[in-house]
């Protein structure tokens, strides 16, 4: 067989592995999501959420950032699910949550102020051990980056720095995949 | 032939076109023990023969002919038309790559102008990642991004609590329905 006949017959077989290898991504990518053992868990954190969210942004809309700071504050007591029970859901849930509380606290330092270490705390506490292995998606990245700008206060810069580059890596990663979507 | 040969027909007109004539010619080839060829001949007989009286062709003769004939016309549309370009994977691999760029710029340059969160969001977040520069616009950066992507993230998240809804209100359904002997939907 010519060169030429014998590159035809391979571009078939090599068409078949790229869309084997697009397949196997996809799956990882779904695989990658975990489903929540208990769904009925996520059903009411979603639904206490959804209200408080609603509230806190009545009370935002009023100036009240000290009501907005404690209801959020409030939640911290609450007794959220891990990952293994609610799934990647309710990680980012309260993700979303820490998010705004820290987001408030250090857009308004004067209302109801905490150390700096508390802070750190607080971001620490909303992230969790397993955020690394959760879907990459907008809440865990924006705490992540607010955790960095906690560390910037504490002049820890390179900690800091290190934050700001894994949240960015994450927004990057979600880019690629809204443009992988779009038709 | 030899030109001595006393068994030549006469050549006066019509007589070499004589079946006769031909079977006199192979007997005369024969008796001098099949020396020289009398093909050549024979062939400009049989075409005058078939010029003066053409010959009928039996169908499956013209069917086979025209076979061979369209076998011959697709080899050739096969080496020179556009499906033998096509056929080529350097036509091929480079019309999928240029097809792939200009999706990729039609994406780019028509997105901000549509609806959506998915196709309004995208591109003003490259534009926010390419402008960040220092350490110090970084959290800015990633909280401008934060706000692009955020309502897409929220309807989604939204979405999996409703599955969650879904599922439990079949689980709830299949044991309402499975129950044996008890009382259902507050019933005495």
């Amino acid at each position: 067989m010519n060169p030429r006949g014998r590159a035809r017959g391979w571009l078939p077989v090599a068409l078949g592995m790229m869309l084997g290898a697009l397949a196997m991504l996809v799956g990882l990518a779904q695989a990658g999501r975990l489903a929540p053992s208990r769904p009925d868990t996520v059903v009411a954190l979603g639904q206490l959420l959804e209200t408080e969210n609603r509230r806190i942004d009545l009370l935002l809309d009023n100036d009240d950032f000290k009501g907005a700071i404690a209801a959020l504050e409030a939640l911290r007591t609450h007794d959220w699910p891990d990952r293994e029970t609610g799934g990647d859901v309710a990680v980012q849930l309260r993700h979303d949550a820490y998010g705004r509380l820290l987001r408030l606290r250090l857009d308004h330092p004067d209302v109801d102020p905490v150390p700096g270490e508390t802070m750190l705390a607080i971001a620490d506490e909303g992230l969790g051990a397993e955020y690394a292995d959760v879907d990459t998606n907008p809440f865990t990245a924006r705490l992540v980056a607010l955790r960095g700008q906690v560390l910037e206060g504490l002049d820890r810069d390179d900690d800091a720095l290190t934050a700001y580059e894994q949240a960015l890596e994450m927004n990057r990663t979600l880019l690629e995949r809204e443009l992988a979507e779009m038709p | 032939m030899p030109a001595n040969d006393k068994s030549t027909p006469k050549s006066h007109s019509g007589v070499v076109l004589d079946p006769q004539w031909e079977v006199a010619l192979r007997a005369g080839q024969q008796a001098e023990g099949d020396q020289g060829s009398v093909e050549d001949e024979l062939a400009v007989v049989h075409l005058l023969r078939h010029a003066r009286a053409p010959q009928a062709i039996d169908d499956d003769a013209l069917d086979s002919l025209w076979g061979d004939l369209d076998a011959a016309l697709d080899e050739e549309k096969a080496k020179t038309g556009w499906r033998a370009w096509l056929r080529r994977p350097w036509v091929l691999a480079g019309g999928l790559g240029t097809a792939a760029a200009a999706a990729a710029v039609l994406v780019m340059v028509w997105a901000p102008t549509t609806e959506g969160p998915t196709s309004t969001g995208t591109p003003q977040v490259a534009q926010v990642e390419e402008s960040g520069g220092g350490r110090a616009d970084m959290a800015a950066t990633i909280e401008a991004q934060f706000a692009m992507l955020e309502p897409g993230a929220r309807r989604q998240v939204q979405r999996s609590v409703e599955d969650g809804r879904t599922q439990l209100r079949g689980e709830l359904l299949a044991s309402a329905l499975t129950a044996d002997g008890r009382t259902m939907g507050g019933a005495p």
